[in-house]
């Protein structure tokens, strides 16, 4: 758990840092200024989703392992309504944020967290293939395939 | 009433309806699987990400499309 935390976070972050710096850096350059601000600003939402996302899933997670009785959601709303601040500012700076460029890299974030999460477990299972660790076995579980 | 409306309506309705059903489908899923297996928490974690990544992709374009839609910046 800690191990796929760990890997994924970073390499998110890597991936959204070299995204904002792109566009950041696109940002400056004047004629494509609106197109920039959009990709920006549709990618910070789409990247805070994600973590949110991954904060709350965990969050349930241990709740059900403590055994509290206390309801845990998803919180699907607040990320809704991210995703309609985002779009309430485009409808109001139509001049300064492009919408094209918002609703595509609203995107962004999901296809990283996909992407991520797939090449980790293949890059897993490839490594079990030869002899290495095989799928969940970051946990303390002892079965084997044979067992099941 | 026009059709723009409506199809921003439809567009906003519908995909935060299906989010809605397919999120708590698949987050009822892994909390009883973690509830069974408390030891495959990493796996069934990094799983559940991943599909609810997919799921929840659809209606956020959905919503940000229809909002666009209703306040006529599109259509």
């Amino acid at each position: 758990m800690k191990q796929i935390m760990a890997w994924s976070s970073r390499v998110i972050l890597v991936a959204a840092a070299v995204y904002a710096g792109v566009f950041g850096v696109i940002w400056f350059i004047r004629p494509m200024r609106a197109l920039a601000s959009g990709f920006l600003l549709g990618g910070l939402i789409s990247l805070y989703n994600i973590f949110h996302l991954s904060f709350r899933l965990r969050i349930a997670g241990l709740r059900v392992l403590s055994g509290s009785r206390m309801p845990a959601g998803l919180h699907m709303t607040v990320r809704i309504l991210t995703v309609i601040f985002g779009t309430l500012l485009v409808y109001r700076f139509p001049a300064l944020i492009d919408f094209r460029s918002f609703v595509l890299s609203l995107l962004f974030g999901y296809i990283l967290l996909v992407t991520v999460m797939s090449f980790y477990y293949l890059r897993k299972t490839t490594s079990s293939d030869e002899g290495g660790e095989t799928l969940g076995s970051d946990s303390e579980s002892n079965i084997s395939r044979d067992d099941v | 009433m026009s059709l723009t409306v409506l199809a921003g309506g439809i567009m906003i309705a519908f995909g935060a309806l299906a989010a809605g059903i397919g999120n708590g489908v698949l987050f009822s899923r892994y909390l009883e699987g973690i509830a069974r297996q408390p030891e495959a928490q990493g796996t069934l974690f990094g799983q559940s990400m991943i599909a609810l990544g997919l799921v929840e992709a659809l209606p956020v374009i959905s919503i940000a499309f229809g909002i666009l839609v209703l306040f006529g910046v599109i259509g």
